[in-house]
């Protein structure tokens, strides 16, 4: 299914009448999205590492004449909040009880996520459970009695792998069986005792009583447990849901102060209740766990822990970490070489044959220099050399977060993160960063702590996403490797820019101390994460989608953003006032604040339009010096490098471009998505200054020694 | 023999007796498998053993010592 497919299932469903409403629920990282995507071709970001999914997603399919709506929820460990993403969830599962959920569980990790089945099982009656990755189970010996588990759980379940395509086709038709054809059969919660009797009789007085409160919308079970365990925030919640704050009724309040009282009488303070609460589902889920799985070998998890003895040794953890980066971009920038010198021959040659269409059609000249040589050729050279590489890239490094590697690199860069002040979730983000800043952000709300997720905001731009490798590598590559002996070019420019990835995570986490120390003072919170098992990445079918999804953003970006500021950059070079263009008027006003800081006017001012997206920023320089140089024609990198040379450039200002693509202000959707998160004008404002700062600092420092030493 | 649970040597399993935490860390705690009367077993730890891997319940979950000198382990299974 693709896209298309889900928006042509959107317009059936608006001509069917009726819509079922399912949520997908469960842990994190048991394979909810990838459901998600195969139900409804949509392409939420899936990665082997709890955390991805940090809001919901709708989306819609068709099946049997039938419009299933689908929620993909974030993951959520227990119906306790923590974070902004698992309140989501909770919130979604408690106030829509008379939804259908679809549970998901993990094979390999059944003991674990049959806890929160249970308790969604306690709120909604109408679940389905999904026993995902059971391919996985089946290569690690985990045998599973799937009819047994749906008679303990009183609900239908079914099996999925999720490379399997028959799986999600049974999926959909269990699901439209549990949720059309058995709409009316009784379903059952786990209503009977699970708790120790002293608690289901609080349970059972609290419950008529939010009834008649609630009238019957709330699961008042469930609701009930929170009262007892003084859960503030589903309190909260239910305030700004009913307008009511349940505490302040009467009736209740009596009745919790004598629930309060019996539960001393039998020796259960309130600090321990959470304890009781959790044990008892945790009795329960080991007694269905023992009843349906069968282990043929109990260390069948040793083959990963081998792994992660080598991945997080104190010897081995850390240089591993930088070689797979430097093989990345290894295999980035050799791989990108050919398709971009083809793509750059195939769009220039087809600017020659505009230019000649338009010299038959006797076209004004301005309209083929504003089309062709400003529109044209900038959209030419974003594609020729800013899309291979990101098409690259992108795909590899989601094959490292498939196989579950990300969590190993929070584990190895948590001392660093400790020493900055800041939560090791962090290394988290920072990895979504190399893909998009602004997702990184988004992924941010993995972090409990206020200050600890500020922190990792404001500081993510210091990690350069898929926009700036570009301009990075064909820096390095025309600036930095002609004296070296042409078989070692690659290695030498990946480590080079292997090199400056590492100093923008040092300036990272540097930053990071120095908001610790300053602004955003405050004592570490706790940090605990998940490390999931291994999985087998579908490597084919995630490169194909992965490369696919990364060319349209790329051509879409390249249309909506870059091509206009090519017209922009030919329109103030031809528009001449006074003698000189409007260009020149701007790069002359910022040329001498630029230069202190080993950069140009064309520069700084290519870094100023660069502001919708970072990958124009290059084109824009090469389009400003084409509009002001003799040079019409732009086909290979040589006769880049004679531009720039041509018009100033020196090592030092390959450098500082350098340093600054590195370290300035983040892009037009970065900040919008900052003022988002932080919902704060002054944190948006200081995440815009930030890098900014840091990186005219370098730049002046680098400018200043090289002005000096020459 | 209780002790602390970031004083339990690697690879040698223990059994949570208590955690002597805030709530909201207790409810996270709890939540990823560090219930009381859980066998928890220390797998491996980062280069500068201050963060370890641990297995409970069959998951493998990281704390910082500054979290797990708070958890109460029995050591005498």
């Amino acid at each position: 299914m693709s896209a298309n497919e889900n928006s042509n299932a959107e317009k059936k469903c608006k001509k069917l009448s009726s819509q079922v409403v399912i949520s997908i629920a469960g842990n994190p990282n048991v394979g909810k999205s990838t459901i998600f995507n195969s139900l409804t071709g949509l392409n939420q970001h899936t990665g082997n590492w709890t955390g991805k999914t940090v809001e919901s997603f709708e989306g819609r399919y068709t099946y049997k004449n039938t419009c299933f709506k689908v929620i993909d929820l974030p993951g959520t460990y227990s119906l306790i909040s923590d974070s902004e993403e698992e309140e989501i969830a909770r919130d979604f599962l408690f106030f829509n009880k008379d939804t259908f959920c679809l549970v998901v569980m993990d094979a390999t990790c059944l003991e674990r996520n049959l806890n929160l089945a249970l308790k969604i099982k306690e709120i909604n009656p109408n679940i389905l459970v999904c026993v995902n990755i059971l391919d996985e189970a089946e290569r690690k010996s985990i045998k599973i009695n799937l009819n047994k588990l749906s008679e303990l759980l009183k609900a239908p379940v079914i099996g999925t792998t999720y490379k399997n395509k028959k799986s999600i086709e049974k999926l959909k038709e269990e699901i439209y069986k549990t949720t059309i054809l058995n709409k009316n059969e009784k379903k059952f919660s786990l209503t009977e005792s699970i708790y120790p009797q002293v608690i289901e009789n609080a349970i059972s007085r609290l419950v008529p009583l939010i009834d008649k409160i609630t009238s019957g919308k709330l699961c008042s079970r469930q609701l009930a447990l929170s009262l007892i365990d003084l859960d503030e925030s589903m309190i909260v919640s239910i305030k700004n849901l009913l307008g009511v704050n349940i505490l302040e009724n009467e009736d209740i309040n009596q009745t919790l102060n004598d629930i309060k009282k019996n539960l001393r009488k039998s020796n259960i303070n309130s600090s321990d209740l959470k304890d009781i609460i959790e044990k008892s589902i945790v009795k329960k889920s080991e007694k269905i766990y023992k009843s349906c799985v069968t282990l043929k070998k109990e260390n069948y998890n040793e083959k990963d822990r081998k792994i992660d003895k080598i991945l997080t040794s104190k010897l081995t953890g850390i240089p591993i970490m930088v070689l797979l980066l430097f093989l990345i971009f290894w295999i980035t920038l050799i791989g990108a070489n050919y398709p971009s010198s083809v793509l750059a021959d195939v769009l220039f040659f087809v600017q020659d044959k505009l230019t000649l269409a338009c010299n038959t059609l006797h076209l004004p000249p301005w309209l083929h220099g504003s089309l062709v040589l400003g529109l044209y050729r900038t959209l030419a050279w974003v594609v020729s050399v800013m899309l291979p590489p990101m098409a690259i890239f992108f795909p590899l490094f989601t094959l490292l977060e498939d196989l579950g590697y990300l969590p190993r690199v929070a584990f190895n860069l948590d001392h660093f993160l400790r020493k900055a002040g800041t939560n090791g979730k962090q290394a988290l983000t920072m990895c979504m960063g190399f893909g998009c800043n602004a997702c990184a952000v988004t992924g941010c709300r993995i972090i409990n702590s206020k200050r600890e997720k500020l922190i990792a905001i404001l500081t993510n731009n210091f990690i350069p996403c898929n926009g700036r490798f570009p301009t990075l590598i064909s820096i390095i590559t025309m600036f930095f490797i002609s004296s070296v002996p042409i078989g070692c070019t690659s290695l030498i420019s990946t480590a080079l820019l292997t090199v400056t990835i590492i100093f923008g995570i040092f300036m990272s986490l540097i930053s990071s101390k120095l908001l610790s120390a300053t602004l955003l003072k405050g004592i570490p919170t706790s940090f605990s994460l998940e490390l999931p098992p291994y999985r087998r990445p579908q490597v084919g079918r995630l490169i194909v989608r992965s490369i696919f999804d990364r060319t349209l953003f790329v051509l879409l970006r390249a249309v909506v953003v870059a091509a206009p500021a090519g017209l922009l950059i030919w329109c103030l070079s031809n528009t001449i006032v006074g003698g000189n263009s409007l260009l020149k008027y701007s790069t002359s006003f910022l040329d001498p604040f630029a230069k202190l800081f080993g950069l140009d006017g064309i520069i700084l001012m290519a870094f100023i339009l660069g502001f919708p997206a970072n990958e124009i920023v290059m084109p824009i320089v090469v389009m400003s010096y084409l509009c002001t140089g003799s040079l019409t024609e732009l086909s290979s990198i040589q006769e880049l490098q004679a531009l720039l040379l041509n018009n100033g450039w020196t090592t030092t200002t390959a450098l500082c471009t350098m340093l600054f693509s590195l370290m300035h202000f983040p892009c037009g959707t970065t900040i919008l998505t900052i003022k988002n998160e932080t919902k704060s004008n002054k944190w948006t404002l200081i995440s815009f200054i930030l890098p900014t700062v840091l990186g005219l600092i370098c730049c002046f420092i680098v400018s200043s020694i090289s002005k000096i030493l020459v | 023999m209780e002790i602390s649970l970031n004083r339990l040597p690697l690879l040698k399993l223990g059994n949570i007796k208590n955690l002597l935490v805030d709530k909201k860390t207790k409810c996270k705690l709890l939540s990823l498998g560090f219930i009381p009367e859980t066998a928890i077993k220390p797998v491996f730890s980062n280069f500068s053993g201050n963060l370890r891997a641990y297995e409970v319940r069959k998951a493998i979950i990281a704390l910082r010592d500054t979290d797990a000198n708070k958890i109460r382990v029995d050591v005498s299974i």
